[in-house]
Formats: C-alpha cells, sequence, structure tokens
C-alpha cells in the first residue's frame, strides 16, 4: 500500500512537472503489483469464485438427461433443467 | 437469470440441492435423434436458441413450471422462475407420479454421439479454467461493480441495456481445458534435471493462447478461438524447478499479447473502447508430476494482465481504460459431471483438439 501511495504521488508530481497528461497515466495504469511466485496465490484466490458468489455452481449438475432422469425416477423427485443457446448451460457461455 | 445472484439465493440453492435433480442442456440436446431427444420433444420442453430457459419436470415428462410459455403456438419468456411453487406442483401430485420408482427410465440403447455434448477421450486431463474482469483502483486490483461498467467511446456513462441487466454482475466465470493423454504426456521431458527448460509444445500452446486466454470467448460463447493474426506475441516456457522420486516440479512462465494494442485514449483512462479489443497477460504456473503414478498432481496456473474493450465477463460492456484480467487453471479431481462440461467452443464444434483455422 505504501509504494502504492508513493507510486501515486510521482504520477502527481509527474504530471505537475510535465507537458502532457499521457506519461502520467500510462504510468498509473501499470499493474503494481506483479504476477509472482509470491502473489500468485493471493490473485489465484481473487480470481476464483468467492464463497456465496455463485452458488449455481455448488450444484451437482448431469449433463446427460437420460441419467437424471433415471435418478430422479428413483429417489421420487423432479428434474431441474436449465439449457441454454451455443454451449452447455453451466460452462463457458 | 440461469445463473443470476438473484435467483441462486442460499434457500433457493438449498431447495436445489435436496429436492431436485439439475440438468444442465444444450439445444442440440432437443433434436436428438435417441431417448434424451424424443423425451425433450415429447414433453415439449422447447430449448430456445438465443436465450436459457428454465424447466422443472417430472420424471415422466410433464411441465411443473417453466421461463418459456407456449400459449396458442406463440412463445413468450417469463422473467421470473418459481421454484418454491414448483416444488409445491411436484408434491401435490397423485403418489403414482411421483413415488420412488413410479416412473421406469430404461438404458439408453444408443446414443446420438453426432449431437450430444462431446465427451472428454479416455485419458484427458481437465483442467478447470475461472475467468474474472477486475479493475485496478489507486493501485490496487479490485473487484468489479456494476458501477463500473457501462461507459460509451466517449467517456461518458451510460445505462445498461436491459436486455442485459437482468444477467449483469461481475461473477467468476469457469470453463475448462482439456489436455489429451499424449498432450499431457509431452510436457514431461524423459530425464527431467534440475534447471532444464524448454518451451511448452506447439499445438498446446496454442490451444492455450487462442481459446484459453481468449477474453472474447466469454462473449461471443461458442466463438472457435482467436484466429492467427489476433495473436501478436505469445510465449510459454517450462522449467524444472526440483526433482526427487515421488515428485518433479514444473514452473510455467508465458505471456501474449492478443487482440489489437490500446489506442491512446484507452492507455490514459479516458475512454472505453467498444470497437477493439486487446488482452496482455503474463502467465505463471506450477505444475507437479508423479514420476511413479505418471500423472500430474498439481496444474495451477494464473495469467493476468491488462484487457481493454468489451467481453462477456462484463456482460458486453467495456470497462474505462485498460484494467485487469485474470484467468485462473487448475487440475480436475474426481468424477463430477459438471468438470466433464467439455471447454466452450467444443461443445458444437468437433475441432478442439485440431483447429483448422
Amino acid at each position: 500500500m505504501m509504494m502504492n501511495k508513493r507510486k501515486t504521488m510521482s504520477a502527481v508530481l509527474l504530471l505537475l512537472g510535465s507537458t502532457g497528461g499521457l506519461a502520467v497515466h500510462t504510468q498509473a495504469s501499470e499493474p503494481t503489483e506483479a504476477l509472482t511466485a509470491t502473489t500468485f496465490a493471493r490473485y489465484q484466490k481473487q480470481i476464483k469464485p468467492q464463497p456465496g458468489e455463485s452458488r449455481w455452481m455448488e450444484v451437482a449438475w448431469f449433463l446427460d438427461l437420460h441419467a437424471a432422469r433415471q435418478k430422479a425416477a428413483s429417489e421420487g423427485k423432479p428434474l431441474f433443467i436449465y439449457s441454454s443457446g451455443g454451449a452447455a448451460s453451466i460452462g463457458s457461455c | 437469470m440461469g445463473r443470476a445472484p438473484a435467483f441462486w439465493t442460499e434457500e433457493n440453492t438449498e431447495l436445489m440441492r435436496k429436492n431436485f435433480v439439475a440438468v444442465s442442456l444444450h439445444v442440440m440436446d432437443y433434436d436428438r435423434a435417441d431417448a434424451v431427444g424424443q423425451f425433450l420433444r415429447d414433453s415439449k420442453i422447447k430449448l430456445r436458441r438465443l436465450e436459457g430457459a428454465l424447466w422443472c419436470v417430472t420424471p415422466g415428462g410433464k411441465i411443473l413450471e417453466s421461463t418459456l410459455v407456449i400459449t396458442d403456438g406463440k412463445e413468450s419468456f417469463k422473467p421470473k422462475f418459481d421454484l418454491k411453487g414448483a416444488l409445491a406442483k411436484w408434491l401435490a401430485l397423485p403418489e403414482a407420479e411421483r413415488a420412488l420408482g413410479a416412473v421406469k427410465v430404461g438404458a439408453m440403447d444408443k446414443v446420438d454421439v453426432q449431437r450430444a455434448v462431446l465427451a472428454p477421450p479416455p485419458g484427458t486431463l481437465i483442467l478447470k479454467l475461472h475467468y474474472r474482469a477486475l479493475m485496478r483502483d489507486d493501485g490496487n486490483v479490485r473487484y468489479l461493480t456494476e458501477k463500473d461498467l457501462w461507459y460509451d467511446e466517449k467517456g461518458e456513462k451510460t445505462e445498461a441495456k436491459s436486455v442485459h441487466k437482468r444477467i449483469t454482475t461481475p461473477q467468476s466465470h469457469p470453463d475448462h481445458m482439456w489436455l489429451s493423454e499424449a498432450e499431457w504426456k509431452s510436457l514431461m521431458p524423459a530425464n527431467p534435471s534440475v534447471g532444464d527448460t524448454f518451451a511448452m509444445p506447439a499445438g498446446i500452446a496454442d490451444r492455450l493462447v487462442r481459446q484459453h486466454l481468449n477474453p472474447r470467448s466469454v462473449y461471443d460463447g461458442h466463438s472457435d478461438g482467436l484466429d492467427r493474426a489476433s495473436v501478436r506475441a505469445a510465449g510459454l516456457t517450462l522449467a524444472v524447478e526440483a526433482v526427487s522420486a515421488g515428485r518433479v516440479r514444473l514452473r510455467l512462465d508465458g505471456h501474449a499479447k492478443l487482440g489489437k494494442e490500446p489506442p491512446p485514449d484507452v492507455v490514459a483512462g479516458k475512454i472505453a473502447s467498444m470497437s477493439q479489443w486487446g488482452y496482455e497477460p503474463k502467465l505463471l504456473g506450477f505444475l507437479e508430476y508423479d514420476p511413479k503414478k505418471q500423472v500430474f498432481t498439481r496444474f495451477d496456473m494464473v495469467a493476468l494482465g491488462d484487457q481493454f474493450g468489451r467481453v462477456g465477463l462484463t456482460i458486453g460492456a467495456a470497462r474505462r481504460g485498460c484494467q485487469p484480467l485474470g484467468v485462473t487453471f487448475e487440475l480436475v479431481t474426481g468424477d463430477r459431471p459438471a468438470d466433464r462440461v467439455p471447454p466452450g467452443s467444443a461443445s458444437t464444434s468437433r475441432q478442439y483438439f485440431d483447429p483448422k483455422r
């Protein structure tokens, strides 16, 4: 955080003394923390789903309707069907 | 609606887990020339082409609830799905329709493999991917909110389009990458020594970059991946970090420059680009291989870099300036059907392992 504040301050100082804002904004938009072995786990955690964020992923989805019907019939449950356009509905869409 | 947090409340999720058997379908299932297609057609579970739809159906094929309503042959879309109401309708059915074993579902005698969702070939190594659009804020990488979206090309704030609004959510987005048995075996040198470095085999690297670092794939959905001209630069290198009797550890370093270079006003953070896109991730990964069992036991990778332009992760909206976009890769273990969802484009295209473009 301290490093970030220093960078922001540098950017402000650069803005005051420069002929244009582009260099400042360019610098400000550069990643402040690179992807390294140290930051790897943190970014990995940040990118992956957070608890409660995507509860639909917590369901034991079937991809095979026939197998789902067999299970539903044997357990006395109804089916919940989710369909989508171009790809499998619980995959990339 | 199918993934909207407004539907997937804690209560609905619990109802789903306890009382329903959930199944994810693809539009091609409707046309299958086998028991699956026949059941859908007989039950009038008409899979929509463009928008997703939800149904609650008995194992015998009676529709209890649906977001797709067909009245006098005309289709309309109901924005809400009443899961509790569907369960109440189910419980109100006579025992003959809902008792255990009341409906007999026999074995499949044949499968329409041309239309069925592609299954991973035997020996396939499956990686689970998650994509997430992030924001840089005062030097920190933070989560995206709806407030960060919907700028026009002049950088002015605009309203979200209503058609997208209902699914607008900065969720992490899943996908899968498949490596054939021959491919993942090719990643491990015959006699690994600490310090050895080698390029990732070309076929895997090409698919990883053009298919799985493609920020547009989650916008276009079933994209066939980037064309080769969209890859301005890419390099993926593996290095042997440790070798012991029970483990070989590899480190992956890489980079890619995809799409266009950001225009100056985008670099300056003044505007959101609606007509162009670009993504420049760095990659880092740690892979572990068990030489005795001859299997990978760890396959963790992260791609992180600046992206601009419209992507599906932001529901077609563009963030202002260049902002971080990350992708994680990790090994799938176990046999959950949901982990066998084919990579984005492969559900309809059969060219996943051998792209023609």
